[in-house]
């Protein structure tokens, strides 16, 4: 299972590599904005993807419409990560489901998995 | 016990963290020679909001609550464009002291 991690943060994406990589087994691919994710999204059509709702530039909401917009991309499950008080609407949106920050770094893949089945 | 991984992530976090909180000491001080200074404002928030969303998830929850509680206070000046006032920057200054006492 291969997944795009779009996030500002270096931190997220260094656990999001550990937690779905090493922990959970998955292709990791990280982006670190909406433009870089646009891109990756449609170069290797990741099974999911992992998107942060607020970063500098293009933020999670305009990355997730541009994805929906795309004809190559518009199917990919995305998974909001956001923080508390934050989260979106995702059945208004389309989204698969949101995760909170913090997160538990262990069980992020297990949790993953489940919401994809769902 | 801890596990392994998790003492993995959480001696990175230190060290990452550490560094974030030495800038956010300099924005603030920059805050306190001017509080109009939007720049600094908007970059502290940034590392506010950052290590509110990942101290948790690197074994720091205290951090998490921390940067929460500075949260409460920058956004809505963000989002108003209002300066901060001198107590207000104070408390950050303290609550970035408590969150480096977290990572001793």
């Amino acid at each position: 299972m291969k997944v795009l991690v779009v996030d500002d943060e270096e931190d997220v994406r260094f656990v999001a590599e550990v937690s779905l990589g090493r922990v959970g087994g998955m292709t990791v691919v990280v982006a670190s904005g909406g433009v870089e994710g646009l891109q990756l999204a449609r170069s290797e059509h990741p099974d999911f993807i992992l998107l942060d709702m607020m970063m500098p530039g293009m933020d999670g909401l305009t990355t997730f419409h541009a994805l929906k917009a795309d004809p190559q991309t518009a199917d990919i499950p995305v998974i909001f990560l956001t923080a508390k008080g934050l989260a979106p609407d995702t059945e208004h949106l389309g989204a698969k489901a949101v995760i909170l920050k913090p997160f538990d770094p262990m069980t992020l893949a297990s949790d993953i998995r489940k919401i994809l089945e769902s | 016990m801890i596990d392994p991984l998790l003492q993995e992530l959480r001696e990175r976090f230190r060290e990452t963290a550490r560094v974030r909180l030495e800038e956010m000491r300099a924005l603030v001080a920059r805050l306190t020679l001017d509080r109009s200074d939007l720049g600094a404002l908007e970059r502290l928030a940034t590392h506010f909001h950052g290590l509110t969303g990942m101290g948790g998830t690197y074994g720091f929850p205290r951090v998490s609550d921390l940067g929460a509680e500075a949260e409460r206070s920058i956004s809505p000046l963000m989002k108003r464009g209002r300066t901060p006032d001198e107590k207000t920057i104070e408390r950050w200054d303290e609550l970035i002291g408590e969150m480096a006492s977290e990572l001793d």
